[in-house]
């Protein structure tokens, strides 16, 4: 799995981080039970502090796609979190794209309700 | 070249390999024939460090027996062997030597060492009344070692060259642009599970052995079982440092390539027959972390040397590092 972030980009690190971790499970490339790299290592290996990478992880932990126990470390939850995790990056690129044209956060949720009710 | 004369070049190969063991072994079985109202019986078969004769005490026939069979044993071994490492032909150039060659000559030299000391055991029981009197002649290591270099020289030199179907690494995986901003970690584990369970099966061994019979032999086949732990996984790391293995299930001892050193990386399908086995392999031009065969990270560093791990889905990791080269130069 491949982590890539940018320090010049206006997104914090440990969102980034969490993003590419999100779309290692979305397309595969992380499955069930699968370990992710240890705190301490990728920070060390992004040259970045080590809060940064857990927070990145329990951002994960609390959408439902990895579990992180302490001794044994972050790994992906078993049962299929690649569907999981695409809708929820889909959901973060539509409140990104609808905040870039200023959509007010009630205006999001209508979109969502909307879309939910036609479906 | 038809695929006639490869296969006829494997045979051959398999051949000159075998010989020489056969070889190796006549002439002990041959006085063991011929010589029969000139041996004790028992004949002594085991010596210790001092050449006194200390165990395995056997019939002639049983002797001969022994003989031939470690003679056929150690040919089919080697032939095997020879014969289907030419047949792992690879499209990567992993080391500059001629590997087949190389192995050709090792098994002369085996053959050779085994001949002499054989020779020298036999010779060890010549005219003495009983097998315990028999002492090993002082000549039987010099003359193991000298026919040794002999042999491999000139088994070596007998070998059949290895036909170069395999080229220079073939394009490189495309460089994946970085940021002067930006980081990266691209990581994958890769394990084996026969190895794995092998290493168990020596550790458990090593203790059975320790509690019930010696614990020097114990403490060596655990450590063993250690060994191959250590080489049964390991972590690969790509990242500005540059390529960082990390073998085991500690995750120590690691082996680093820096970033700086990295001229290009490709991906290649590699067996363990190129390395001589599994594990951390040196051979000439490249070092290797060999855990199972198929598709390989192979990086070429600024001396020429390769190093090779045998990791899935590298292509990213080697685009990585062709654009890591990219930026530092």
């Amino acid at each position: 799995m491949l982590i890539r972030v940018d320090t010049a980009r206006n997104v914090p690190l440990a969102d980034q981080i969490a993003a590419c971790v999100r779309r290692g499970i979305a397309d595969g490339s992380a499955r069930d039970g699968d370990r992710l790299p240890g705190a301490r290592a990728l920070a060390e290996s992004l040259q970045v502090s080590i809060h940064t990478v857990l927070a990145g992880y329990q951002q994960l932990r609390d959408e439902g796609l990895i579990d992180l126990r302490r001794g044994r470390g972050a790994t992906v939850r078993d049962g299929a979190p690649a569907g999981r995790a695409t809708a929820i990056e889909l959901a973060r690129q539509l409140v990104t794209t609808a905040r870039r044209i200023d959509l007010t956060d009630e205006e999001i949720v209508g979109l969502v309700q909307t879309a939910l009710r036609e479906s | 070249m038809t695929s006639d004369d490869v296969s006829l070049t494997r045979d051959w190969r398999g051949s000159i390999a075998a010989g020489p063991h056969l070889l190796a072994v006549a002439p002990s079985i041959a006085v063991l024939l011929a010589a029969a109202d000139r041996l004790p019986d028992p004949i002594a078969l085991h010596f210790d460090l001092f050449g006194t004769a200390n165990g395995l005490f056997s019939s002639r026939w049983a002797a001969i027996a022994l003989l031939a069979g470690l003679g056929v044993g150690l040919a089919l071994l080697f032939g095997l062997y020879a014969r289907q490492g030419s047949r792992l032909g690879s499209p990567v150039v992993v080391s500059s030597w001629d590997l087949g060659r190389w192995f050709i000559g090792l098994s002369w030299a085996m053959a050779g060492l085994l001949g002499g000391v054989l020779f020298g055991v036999v010779a060890a029981n010549l005219d003495q009344p009983t097998a315990t009197a028999a002492a090993l002649p002082g000549w039987t290591f010099p003359l193991g070692l000298a026919l040794a270099v002999v042999a491999g020289a000139v088994g070596a030199l007998v070998a059949p060259r290895t036909p170069s179907t395999a080229s220079e690494p073939g394009p490189t995986a495309p460089a994946v642009p970085l940021g002067a901003t930006e980081q990266i970690s691209w990581s994958r584990s890769v394990g084996s599970h026969w190895l794995l369970v092998l290493s168990a099966a020596l550790l458990a061994t090593g203790v059975v052995l320790g509690v019930t019979a010696n614990a020097v032999a114990g403490a060596i086949v655990a450590l063993a079982g250690a060994l191959v732990l250590l080489l049964g996984s390991v972590a690969v790391t790509v990242d500005r440092r540059g390529l960082t293995l990390a073998l085991g299930p500690l995750g120590w001892p690691r082996v680093r390539v820096p970033a700086e050193d990295v001229v290009s990386a490709t991906v290649a399908d590699v067996s363990p027959g190129q390395f001589g086995g599994w594990g951390y392999r040196i051979v000439p031009g490249a070092r290797a972390v060999i855990i199972r065969s198929g598709p390989a990270l192979v990086v070429t560093r600024r001396s020429g040397q390769r190093f090779v791990v045998t990791v899935d889905g590298a292509t990213t990791a080697a685009g990585l590092l062709n654009g890591l080269a990219g930026t530092k130069r």
